[in-house]
């Protein structure tokens, strides 16, 4: 009998070439050394990926808030009121100084040149209030003889900043430089702001009309000089497209609108008066409205024209 | 590296001791020249990148059978995915001489995994139960059931009778 066997798999001829290369394995295992990192490349590249992303955002984290920095926390010390229009796309500090002598000559509007046309004169001029006064009257009411009480030129400094006064309200003003040999300022004048509420119309023709805030309209020595309380803008009366009348409406800087949605409502009714083919408009700033200290942005509007004049300001409604 | 010992052997000695037993299991198990063969140096290849303390010899070559069982698994596994029939045709196929007719080496391949481990090992290897049992992870009785019904399996298959 027989007996069955598995001699073929039990026997199998196992070719040299295997055993060989089964001998080499140690020598060649010495020569691959293990690379560092080679058996978890994959685990390694996502940690190194996950680190990178991470330092990344943190980086622009710091870039971003460092200029997120709100205007007023960098200026808080020397400045207190910025305007922008956005004609000119420049921002202007109109005062930045403790003196009372440089912050005279940063509130010197004649500088501040929102339209178009004067582009040109803010670049030569200068724009921001550390640069000297021009000698060079450059502002419309400035030549007005009559003293207007709101737009007339003083070259008493308007606003006394004091430490105490430090992010107050924007005054931006379309005050002339002031002369440096000439700082005192006059008394007759502050007392002719009180009557802003009915300016008088200039005699002489504006060289450059630009849209301003206007300054307390009471005695400095007597109430804050720092609050405004009127924003006045000045255009050509072409810009009305026939219709004499004209509102404003205010937006944050998130361009929400502040104060009554109807935008024809008596609120937004802004005050105009007509001079030498110059519309001088005015509107009260109700601080019952301004909540937070923002930029604000005044657009002022009528029905032909939906964007007569635009200022922004910077109002701090906590001072 | 020629320090290393496994069961007091050098792995040149354990090469030399064992490999014959490890290429027949890549054989049985995987009929490809090239396959087998790889299935063959990886047994090694973990051999010697894992070095683990083996109490006898005979722990050493029941662990080398155990390690070459799973990687021709794997490469089975590994085939089933990646390879083509067409592939497979070309490889180079293993085949076993029919000169000898009481040679039954061509059935056993035949047979399922779980019958044709336990018979390889009972009658080529001559491990009992017990042996076989802690080599593939089963039960003594289990064991003893596979190889009673293997045996019976392989009969079917060549057809034989109750000689071994």
């Amino acid at each position: 009998m027989n007996k069955k066997n598995f001699n073929s798999i039990s026997q199998f001829s196992v070719p040299q070439n295997w055993i060989d290369d089964a001998l080499s394995i140690p020598s060649d295992r010495d020569k691959k050394k293990p690379i560092p990192f080679v058996k978890f490349s994959r685990t390694f590249a996502a940690v190194a990926c996950l680190v990178l992303v991470c330092c990344v955002s943190l980086l622009l984290f710091f870039m971003t808030d460092d200029g997120a920095k709100p205007p007023v926390k960098e200026t808080q010390n020397t400045s207190f009121s910025d305007v922008v229009t956005e004609e000119t796309s420049d921002l202007v500090s109109l005062q930045n100084s403790d003196n009372t002598e440089e912050s005279t000559s940063s509130i010197d509007s004649s500088n501040i040149e929102p339209t178009e046309e004067n582009y040109g004169d803010n670049s030569s001029q200068g724009i921001k209030p550390s640069v000297k006064p021009t000698t060079k009257p450059v502002v419309g009411p400035t030549v007005k003889p009559t003293g207007d009480s709101t737009i007339e030129p003083s070259e008493k400094p308007v606003i006394k900043p004091t430490e105490d006064t430090e992010d107050k309200p924007v005054i931006p003003t379309t005050r002339p430089p002031m002369k440096p040999n000439d700082p005192q300022p006059s008394e007759d004048e502050s007392s002719e702001d009180s009557s802003y509420e009915d300016p008088e119309i200039p005699t002489s023709k504006p060289i450059n009309p630009q849209p301003s805030v206007d300054v307390p309209s009471e005695d400095p020595s007597s109430e804050d000089p720092q609050i405004p309380t009127d924003v006045n803008v000045s255009f050509s009366v072409d810009k009305l497209g026939g219709k004499f009348e004209i509102y404003c409406k205010i937006l944050d800087s998130r361009g929400n609108l502040i104060g009554d949605t109807d935008l024809y409502s008596r609120e937004h009714n802004a005050s105009m008066n007509i001079s030498n083919g110059m519309i001088y408009a005015k509107y009260p700033i109700y601080y019952n409205l301004i909540t937070k200290s923002d930029y604000y942005t005044f657009v002022f509007y009528n029905s032909a024209n939906p964007k007569i004049e635009t200022l922004m300001v910077f109002l701090n409604p906590i001072n | 590296m020629a320090d290393i010992l496994y069961a007091g052997l050098s792995f040149e000695q354990v090469v030399k001791s064992y490999y014959q037993t490890i290429a027949s299991v890549c054989v049985l198990h995987i009929q490809n020249d090239t396959d087998a063969q790889d299935c063959f140096q990886n047994t090694f290849v973990k051999l010697f990148e894992k070095s683990p303390e083996f109490k006898s010899e005979s722990h050493l070559k029941a662990w080398l059978i155990r390690v070459a069982i799973n990687e021709c698994n794997n490469m089975r596994r590994k085939n089933r995915r990646t390879v083509s029939l067409s592939q497979v045709v070309e490889n180079s196929v293993i085949t076993f001489p029919d000169n000898d007719k009481d040679d039954i080496s061509w059935a056993l391949v035949k047979l399922d995994d779980k019958y044709r481990d336990v018979l390889y090992l009972r009658y080529c290897e001559e491990y009992n139960a017990n042996e076989i049992g802690k080599i593939i992870g089963k039960n003594p009785s289990t064991v003893r059931t596979l190889l009673k019904r293997g045996k019976e399996k392989l009969k079917s298959i060549y057809g034989g009778g109750s000689d071994e």
